[in-house]
C-alpha cells in the first residue's frame, strides 16, 4: 500500500517466471522487477476496490436514511416533483395544478396487484381517516403504472371500493411515463405465464408526501410505516 | 367386582386411544390464522394469507392450492429491492419438518385469479391445500375487510 509509484526499472517480461518453453526457471532481476510491478498493480486494484466499496456503503447508508419516515433531508429530493397531465377516475383531465394548495399523498401501482397495492392503498385510506377534520387538506392519489388495463372506469370501481376519498389517475402510456419520471418512480412490465394477461408490473413501492406546492416532503412505505405514524407525520406539517 | 374390572380396563383402553389420537393430531400439517381480503373488483386477483406449521417429522411440499371460487391459485412472494416491489411465483413450497411458513401482506401470499364470485367480508372462502406427503387439507378462510391487515389481535 505504501508503494504508490510503479517500479522505474520495469521492462516488461513474463510475470509467470517461465521461459519460452513454458518451463519454470530461477527469477532474474528483470523478472523480479516485473513481479514488483505486478504486486504494485495488485495493490492499486485492492486500494481501488476498497474505495469503491466505501463509496457504495456510503450511498447505501444514505439511501437507507432516506427511507426513514418524515425525513426531509433526502438525496435527490429536489428531483422528485409532482408534475402530471392525467385523467382521474371520473374521466376528467387533471394536472398537479388541480391539487395545488393541498398536500398530496402519492402511490404508483396497478389494480392487478393482489398484495402490495391493496395493502398500501388501504393504509393510505386509514391515514385519511386518521386525519379527521384535516382530511381535505390532503389529496390521496393512486397513479396506475398499467394504463392499458386500468381505465378511468376500472379505477372508479377500484378506488371507491377502497376509500371514498381516494383519487385514481390514469392516462396514455406516454403520460404515465412522464408522471413516473417527474416522481422518479420506477416501473417495468414483466412477462409471467401464470399472471392475468401474461404479465405483471414491477414498481416502486413508495408513498410520497408532496407539499401544497407539489414539492417533495417525505417518503413512506406501507411495510415500514403504519398509517397512524404517517398520519402523525402529516399532522405535524399542516 | 368383575364389572369394576371391566370398567377400569375399558377406561384404560379409552385413555390409551385418546392419547394416541392426540399424538397423531399433533404430528400433522397445521394451518392457522387464515384470512382473505374482500375482493376489490371481481375481475382483479384476490388474495389470501395463512400460516402453515409442518408438525410432521418429515419435510413436505405444498404442490397446489385450489378453490371452487377461483380459476387458479398461485403461491407468490412480494419482495422489495431498493424500493422496487416485485412478485415471483413459488411453484412448490418446501416446508421442512418443524418449519413454520408465514404468509402475510407484503410477503408470501396466495394469489387468486379468475374469481367466480366476489369475496365478501364475513363470508368464507373454501380452499384445498395439497401437500406431497400429507395430502389434502381443507381450510375455510374467513374473508375480512378490504382494509384488513390480518385477523383481529394481530
Amino acid at each position: 500500500m505504501n508503494d504508490r509509484t510503479p517500479p522505474k526499472d520495469y521492462s516488461g517480461g513474463d510475470p509467470m517466471g517461465t521461459n519460452e518453453h513454458g518451463e519454470r526457471r530461477a527469477l532474474t532481476t528483470q523478472q523480479l522487477s516485473s513481479v514488483d510491478r505486478l504486486i504494485w498493480w495488485m495493490n492499486r486494484i485492492a486500494l481501488g476496490m476498497i474505495v469503491v466499496s466505501l463509496a457504495a456503503a456510503v450511498v447505501i447508508l444514505a439511501l437507507r436514511d432516506d427511507s426513514l419516515p418524515g425525513r426531509t433531508q433526502h438525496i435527490g429530493e429536489a428531483l422528485v416533483k409532482s408534475e402530471f397531465n392525467l385523467v382521474n377516475h371520473l374521466g376528467q383531465r387533471v394536472t398537479q395544478k388541480d391539487f395545488s394548495g393541498r398536500w398530496q399523498l402519492v402511490f404508483f401501482g396497478f389494480t392487478y396487484c393482489p398484495d402490495v397495492c391493496p395493502t398500501t392503498l388501504a393504509s393510505m385510506g386509514k391515514v385519511i381517516d386518521d386525519l379527521g377534520k384535516d382530511a381535505d387538506k390532503v389529496a390521496p392519489l393512486f397513479i396506475t403504472v398499467d394504463p392499458l388495463r386500468d381505465t378511468p372506469k376500472i379505477l372508479a370501481e377500484y378506488v371507491t371500493a377502497i376509500h371514498p376519498k381516494l383519487i385514481g389517475l390514469t392516462g396514455t402510456p406516454d403520460e404515465i411515463k412522464a408522471a413516473a419520471k417527474a416522481f422518479r418512480i420506477y416501473y417495468s412490465k414483466v412477462n409471467k405465464e401464470d399472471a392475468p394477461d401474461g404479465y405483471l408490473m414491477d414498481h416502486s413501492g413508495y408513498i410520497y408526501l408532496m407539499t401544497p406546492k407539489g414539492v417533495y416532503e417525505a417518503v413512506f412505505t406501507a411495510k415500514s410505516d403504519p398509517p397512524e405514524k404517517i398520519a402523525v407525520a402529516i399532522k405535524q406539517r399542516l | 367386582m368383575q364389572l369394576q374390572l371391566i370398567v377400569v380396563s375399558l377406561t384404560i383402553v379409552a385413555s390409551l386411544n385418546l392419547s394416541t389420537a392426540l399424538a397423531q393430531q399433533e404430528r400433522r400439517m397445521i394451518v392457522t390464522k387464515p384470512w382473505a381480503r374482500a375482493s376489490i373488483l371481481q375481475s382483479r386477483p384476490g388474495v389470501a394469507y395463512l400460516i402453515i406449521h409442518n408438525k410432521t417429522s418429515s419435510s413436505d411440499r405444498l404442490i397446489g392450492v385450489t378453490s371452487p371460487l377461483a380459476r387458479e391459485i398461485n403461491i407468490h412472494i412480494s419482495s422489495e429491492t431498493n424500493g422496487v416491489m416485485r412478485m415471483r411465483s413459488v411453484p412448490q413450497l418446501e416446508i421442512a419438518a418443524g418449519q413454520v411458513v408465514t404468509m402475510q401482506p407484503g410477503g408470501m401470499h396466495l394469489m387468486l385469479t379468475g374469481l367466480r364470485q366476489p369475496l365478501r367480508q364475513g363470508e368464507q372462502l373454501p380452499i384445498v391445500l395439497e401437500f406431497e406427503t400429507a395430502g389434502q387439507l381443507h381450510v375455510n378462510v374467513p374473508v375480512l375487510s378490504i382494509a384488513a391487515q390480518g385477523p383481529k389481535g394481530e
